[in-house]
């Protein structure tokens, strides 16, 4: 982890540390907030888009999944959660789509928190099956409960914007990126985080010194549903039809290949990984079939030979480049 | 409701369920073996429908021998599997073995599913049925021959197997290493050969099931999917595991669902369901007959 | 030196000038890209052909790419002195994944018009993109109400969605009610009660159109005594049959897409003894369905075009030599004739304008296909593909234009049985019932 260097000299750049952004974070941040004024290419931004909001998912399952240990398997449901209150209260009651997403997000932290309380306290690998039943019964209630959510024939939900140009949805994705991002790294990086740290790698070690599991593993759930049930309303609203196959198992799936290639328990991990995968499967779109091939065996691969992911390769490289440096550093007479 | 209207809910809970033994069963024993979740096993069930298929459909030869030719079939290629996927990993690192091993079993499956695809297509390969004949069990129902011929084959497999796993060396060894590794291989039982016999023996199971019943489920490249879960269904009811109880889990699932189905029916069957099995691991979170001794995981 | 290269100034220059850098290269390939594609010297229409070619539904892909195709082939891909290219647009039956593919195809590719697509929820998210950039899509099979209800949201901003390829469900369901009320006028079929169980996969499809015969039949004075929905692949139906066995009713209503599926239910309601008159809708949908259903299916009712013309059946035999599957009517045979009429409109567009884009084809969409103008009646399935401007986005249905005939099988063939003029047999009703 980088060390905390306070220059002085310009306190954003310390503030930027501190959030876990280092000069290359920063430059794909910039990178990203400037590209729609940059490059007017309509399809590139829907991409970028769908990579936002896959991403801002796989940091959120990252913060569960990589920190306290446990594989949120129902997680595809939080966010359909998130995408049918949005878009139920925008249809039904006309709340516009700025709240909406707001009041996804709390009902799906609301029966996160129900299931965290019910669940947390044993093992997690119990915790994730019940999840995952949690969330298949959430599907088939969404299926089934026709007068309400239209099951399977589809939600049409109001769009955010009346203009198609998909720019200022992009904005509005990055926003709740940057939020996602900023509030996620904020919490691991305070003692609340350290917490979930201790729980996940040496659950002894840390209720000896005092720490009480299940309230931490239900903080952090609950902020991790509640976050995808923030980006669940924004999907709502930018796909404009809902159905409830958006809380199917292969989209947690999905999710969670996108945050294991990113590297667990580094959360920027899954935002990379997210803005590399998705255009990189777009972009072999025409080879069909095989182009899923790829994608399973890249799975395999990725899991054999460098399971810590592309947060791992990239700790790797710098960590070879620093001892490198070092070595230098000592062999080397001292200049000034 | 009559006597006889009860007995013939059972009956077709039974014959569901017998399949799900079938399955969970392999599942079972993979989990509790080599400690991996195997999200692939779906499709070693799809690739013994297929053989099963091509076999009696198109070199005409019997059932049999299409089934024989599945089992065979799924257990080179599982076999295959594990020295190819999961040998190495065990070498490299035992670190998050669970969600790294279930991963990869992830893209296995997603290759599997999409290489089938593309080389038989989408079409379905499905027969009418294997051994002509209905048999009349029941008041009014004529059950297929198929049916219950392939309920007797999974049970018939896995009494086979009960035994296989208790009586024979082979079976003893994969139980030592299933209970504790290291004193196995003080023992002097290669863990390599027992992993790789474990895990073909998983996937022939999984294939004799897709095999016996083609008649009922034809093969196509995604068919896979809702038997995999529906195993899983078993295995988290029951206690990952414990492979004696997956086959009793198999049957209360089996029963469950058909109950239901026909209470509830108009589509809340599915809800119903889960919402039971939601309320049983509320009250016995690690499952019906969760064992100790088989490793647990709260380690990774 | 080092004192610099280390301050918190430099780092703040350097992330800077790499992002600068980043993105002027990327500017760079995105402007070059616009740039780099000159004007070709041949002239070219590129129709953007939408579909589920992987996922879930990838059989019915399957079938359209290779109907579209054919279709295209046989006019050597030439309309006027403009080469016609195909561009594959994979759905995956998901919205989400429909809409990103769709606007690829516009931006990257450039395509002048769309052709088709399968699900009705893929439907609804593209109709969005091709208005947000009039781009005119043609003859899209989303046929639930889902659709309708967003083209009568506005109809002016989604006039480029170019009409359904595949009714709305209620428009093709009553002919089986049609159907069973003839029967019983005539006294061929005496049912013990009018007692109707109705069942369907639970997608977008089933659910409409068991909507739809729901309310039909009920009109028609019968009494649904049940509704169920079962999930798609599922195989395990005796639970489901023994219940609808114990309801007695006289007659079965619904449909199943999945061949899995349709085929285990027909075949085990023969085992549990079910004595109900019964329709499947969908039962024939693909080529091999007689392969997974056998003789069970004797007596059931379905609405499936037939291949009776010459040359439907020279169609269907050179799918098959050239596929390699058999194709079905519903499926490949409709759209090889919609990809037909697409031809048409491109011939018709280019006689009238001299020159094939997204303005002139919109031109003839509005003026002539919304109209009913322009109509294809050299269909190998259907009679004559029409619009007016009452049913559209529907096409019309009716006899003469776009129809199924009812039929049921017998030996893996189907029998027509309605209407009048094309009936080949009185429906027969199998002994346990009468």
């Amino acid at each position: 982890m980088p060390k905390f260097v306070s220059d002085g000299q310009l306190p954003i750049f310390d503030r930027l540390k501190a959030l876990g952004v280092s000069p290359l974070g920063a430059v794909l941040l910039v990178v990203l907030a400037l590209f729609p004024l940059v490059v007017q290419d309509e399809y590139l931004l829907r991409l970028l888009i769908s990579s936002m909001i896959f991403g801002s998912l796989a940091m959120a399952f990252d913060f569960t999944a990589g920190f306290i240990n446990i594989v949120n398997f129902g997680y595809a449901a939080f966010w359909g959660l998130g995408a049918y209150t949005s878009g139920l209260l925008a249809v039904k009651l006309g709340l516009t789509p700025w709240l909406g997403i707001f009041a996804g997000a709390l009902i799906a932290g609301i029966v996160g928190l129900g299931l965290g309380i019910l669940t947390l306290r044993l093992a997690g690998i119990f915790a994730s099956c019940m999840a995952w039943f949690v969330a298949l019964a959430l599907m088939a209630v969404a299926s089934n409960w026709v007068t309400l959510t239209r099951g399977n024939s589809g939600l049409s939900v109001p769009l955010f914007f009346d203009s198609p140009e998909n720019l200022p949805y992009y904005y509005v994705v990055f926003a709740l990126t940057i939020i996602t991002y900023a509030v996620l790294t904020l919490v691991t990086r305070s003692r609340v985080g350290l917490a979930f740290k201790a729980i996940g790698q040496n659950l002894p070690a840390a209720q000896a010194s005092g720490i009480n599991p299940t309230k931490y593993r239900i903080i952090n759930f609950t902020l991790s549903c509640t976050l995808a049930g923030l980006i669940g309303g924004f999907y709502a609203h930018f796909v404009g039809i809902l159905g409830p196959n958006v809380m199917h198992t292969s989209h947690t799936i999905e999710v969670m290949a996108i945050a294991y290639v990113g590297g667990r328990g580094s959360i920027w991990g899954g935002l990379v990984s997210a803005l590399i995968l998705i255009p990189l499967m777009e972009y072999l779109k025409p080879f069909m079939e095989l182009r899923l091939i790829m994608y399973g065996a890249l799975l395999v691969f990725v899991m054999l030979f460098y399971p810590q992911g592309l947060s791992g390769i990239y700790y790797g490289v710098k960590e070879f480049f620093r001892r490198k440096i070092a070595a230098r550093g000592m062999d080397a007479p001292h200049h000034n | 409701m009559e006597l006889s209207q009860i007995w013939e809910l059972v009956l077709t809970a039974i014959l569901r369920g017998g399949l799900y033994s079938l399955m969970a069963v392999g599942l079972s024993l993979v989990f509790g073996v080599m400690n991996i979740p195997n999200f692939a096993h779906g499709e070693f069930y799809m690739l013994g429908a297929y053989v099963s298929y091509f076999i009696f459909s198109t070199f005409n030869m019997g059932p049999i021998a299409a089934i024989l030719a599945a089992m065979v079939a799924t257990f080179v290629i599982g076999a295959i599997v594990e020295k190819l996927f999961f040998y190495p990993l065990r070498m490299r690192s035992k670190d998050q073995w669970l969600m790294n091993t279930f991963l990869v079993t992830l893209g296995i499956s997603i290759m599997f599913q999409n290489g089938a695809r593309v080389i038989w297509g989408s079409t379905y390969r499905g027969i009418t049925e294997y051994w002509p004949g209905k048999l009349a069990l029941v008041s009014e129902m004529r059950i297929a021959s198929d049916r219950v011929i392939g309920f007797g084959i999974a049970m018939v497999a896995i009494a086979v197997f009960w035994v296989f796993l208790n009586k024979t060396s082979l079976g003893r060894a994969i139980r030592a290493v299933s209970q504790d590794e290291n004193g196995a291989l003080l023992m002097g039982i290669s863990l390599n050969n027992i992993h790789t016999v474990t895990f073909a023996l998983s996937c022939m199971l999984a294939g004799l099931a897709g095999a016996s019943l083609l008649a009922i489920n034809p093969a196509y490249p995604i068919m896979g999917v809702v038997p995999l879960y529906k195993s899983w269904f078993v295995l988290i009811l029951v206690g990952m595991g414990n492979v004696g109880a997956s086959v009793f889990g198999g049957l209360i699932v089996g029963v469950l669902e058909t109950f239901s189905y026909y209470m509830f029916g108009a589509g809340w069957q599915d809800a119903i369901s889960l919402l039971i099995i939601i309320i049983i691991l509320v009250f016995k979170p690690a499952g019906l007959f969760a064992r100790k001794g088989v490793k647990t995981v709260w380690e990774q | 030196m080092r004192g610099f290269l280390r301050s918190g100034k430099c780092k703040k220059l350097a992330v800077l000038l790499v992002a600068v850098m980043v993105l002027t290269i990327v500017a760079g390939c995105g402007g070059g890209s616009k740039q780099g594609s000159q004007e070709p010297k041949e002239k070219v229409v590129k129709i953007g052909v939408l579909g589920p070619f992987t996922g879930p539904s990838a059989r019915t892909g399957d079938e359209f790419k290779g109907a579209t195709q054919m279709a295209f082939e046989a006019i050597d891909y030439k309309v006027g002195d403009y080469k016609v290219e195909l561009k594959w647009i994979d759905d995956e039956s998901d919205p989400e994944k429909a809409a990103r593919a769709y606007e690829e195809a516009v931006v990257k590719d450039k395509i002048d018009a769309g052709l088709g697509n399968w699900n009705s929820e893929v439907s609804v998210s593209v109709m969005d993109v091709a208005a947000k950039y009039k781009i005119p899509h043609f003859f899209a099979f989303g046929a639930t109400e889902v659709v309708n209800e967003k083209y009568k949201s506005d109809p002016e901003k989604y006039s480029y969605w170019v009409g359904k390829g595949w009714p709305t469900p209620s428009l093709l369901s009553i002919a089986y009610v049609n159907t069973l009320d003839e029967a019983i006028q005539k006294g061929i079929w005496k049912p013990k009660n009018k007692k109707v169980a109705i069942y369907g996969v639970d997608n977008d499809w089933g659910r409409s159109f068991a909507k739809a015969i729901d309310k039909q039949l009920k009109d028609a004075g019968w009494e649904v005594v049940n509704q169920s929905f079962v999930a798609k692949g599922e195989t395990e139906f005796y639970p489901l049959l023994k219940k609808l066995k114990d309801l007695d009713t006289s007659l079965l209503v619904g449909t199943m897409v999945d061949p899995s599926s349709v085929s285990s239910f027909i075949k085990q309601s023969r085992e549990v003894g079910l004595k109900s008159m019964i329709v499947c809708d969908g039962l024939g949908w693909v080529g091999e369905w007689y392969n997974l259903t056998g003789k069970a299916s004797d007596y059931v009712i379905d609405q499936i075009p037939q291949w009776t013309t010459p040359e439907a059946k020279k169609f269907k035999e050179d799918f098959a030599k050239k596929l390699g599957f058999e194709p079905s009517p519903s499926g490949a045979g409709l759209n090889y004739d919609w990809s037909r009429y697409m031809i048409k409109v491109l011939q018709s567009t280019y006689d009238s304008y001299g020159k094939i884009d997204r303005e002139t084809l919109y031109k003839t969409a509005k003026e002539k296909i919304m109209t009913g103008q322009l109509t294809f009646t050299e269909g190998v399935i259907m009679n004559e593909y029409k619009f007016t401007p009452e049913t559209f986005p529907d096409p019309v249905v009716g006899k003469g234009y776009y129809i199924f005939p009812v039929i049921q099988y017998f030996d893996g063939k189907g029998t027509i049985v309605w209407p009048e003029d094309w009936k080949e047999a009185d429906i027969k009703v199998p002994a346990g019932i009468q």
